[in-house]
């Protein structure tokens, strides 16, 4: 009886009762990577497809070039997704084994 | 569309994005009003600068609760930066801090129930990010001069492939600024629109069944704190991975 109600006791469940979930910081934090690497497909699509219709419109070569560049764009698009998730990787090893500063570990 | 959009108590959840006009000024032939927008900005710089001033202001040796304020922001943005770009980005360190403290005060004054995001008009977030780009891109032509295209072409590629290789390189680099934009315009733009959807249901179901999506509301105001800050470090963090590429050509 006594041992429990004891302040200590008491504070200590209190602040078990308060503290956050423990992976609601990372749960954040993955769905802020799996966006960015989404809009670093998207957007390298969106590059593509408007070179294409720019040069398109430039020269007259009407769907020929905005196809190309169109594919070109994903192919850019999956080439940013790889080098961000070697990033993220690299930045979680690091953070895993020393938090020092690697100066030029990051990307590619 | 709808005529009572500049009211604060409209059900549209877009109507919060509405651009008002305080004082319209027009500057050959261009509009160039004083607008809500514009207000939010001078607001937050005003308040980034009152905070760093008065909390710096004493300079104690053992800092009072606004100068360890300070002094984190301060120590935060530059261990961000010394481990993304090394000891030769210090010289950039200004630029970085203002961008990031931009950014989050922006963000985080949009919470404020009435006020106005800034942050989720992505001509505001394309303009910063076109602002990093031109410059970092700039900043690697002064540096390397010309040797800075060898950006784009990655070692050991057959020359066949070269020229093909060389296109995806430009258009991966183009697409930096679209991404950086996008990414924090759309995080704030969706988080706002789903509070203002969750808040209007709120109001609809009323006292009986309203509690269930006041309980969601709650929630999510605290995730969209978290992503308000996570969305200002990332835009800071790939300013410097961006920096970093400028400066250490591989």
């Amino acid at each position: 009886m006594i041992p429990d109600d004891s302040f200590e006791a008491r504070l200590e469940a209190a602040q078990r009762a308060n503290a956050p979930p423990p992976d609601a910081g990372s749960r954040g934090s993955a769905m802020g990577m799996a966006f960015r690497l989404s809009t670093d497909l998207v957007s390298a699509v969106v590059v593509g497809g408007v070179i294409g219709w720019g040069l398109d419109w430039l020269l007259g070569t009407d769907p020929w070039l905005l196809l190309l560049f169109f594919f070109l764009g994903i192919a850019a698009g999956i080439l940013n997704v790889i080098r961000t998730a070697q990033s993220m990787n690299a930045a979680q090893v690091a953070g895993t084994e020393v938090s020092g500063n690697s100066g030029d570990s990051v990307e590619h | 569309m709808s005529t009572d959009a500049h009211n604060p108590f409209s059900h549209s959840p877009m109507a919060q994005f509405e651009i008002n006009r305080i004082v319209p000024m027009n500057i050959g032939g261009l509009d160039v009003s004083f607008t809500n927008s514009s207000l939010m900005m001078v607001i937050t710089l005003g308040l980034i600068t009152l905070f760093l001033m008065m909390s710096t202001r004493r300079g104690a040796l053992v800092p009072g609760r606004w100068q360890s304020l300070a002094e984190i922001s301060y120590e935060f943005v530059a261990s961000m930066m010394r481990d993304t770009v090394g000891d030769s980005g210090r010289k950039f360190f200004p630029f970085v801090f203002t961008l990031f403290m931009f950014i989050l005060f922006l963000n985080m004054l949009g919470m404020v129930p009435y006020s106005f995001t800034v942050t989720s008009h992505i001509i505001v977030t394309f303009g910063l990010a076109a602002l990093v780009f031109i410059g970092v891109t700039v900043l690697g032509f002064i540096k390397h001069g010309f040797g800075y295209l060898k950006l784009f072409v990655p070692h050991g590629v057959p020359a066949a492939l070269l020229p093909l290789i060389v296109v995806i390189e430009v258009i991966s680099y183009l697409s930096r600024p679209i991404s950086l934009s996008v990414r924090l315009f759309a995080n704030m733009m969706a988080g706002h629109t789903m509070l203002k959807v969750f808040g209007g249901f709120i109001v609809m179901l009323g006292f009986i069944g309203g509690w269930l999506p006041l309980a969601f509301s709650v929630a999510f105001v605290g995730l969209e704190v978290l992503v308000a800050f996570l969305q200002a470090y990332v835009f800071a963090v790939l300013t410097c991975i961006y920096l970093n590429d400028a400066l250490h050509l591989h």
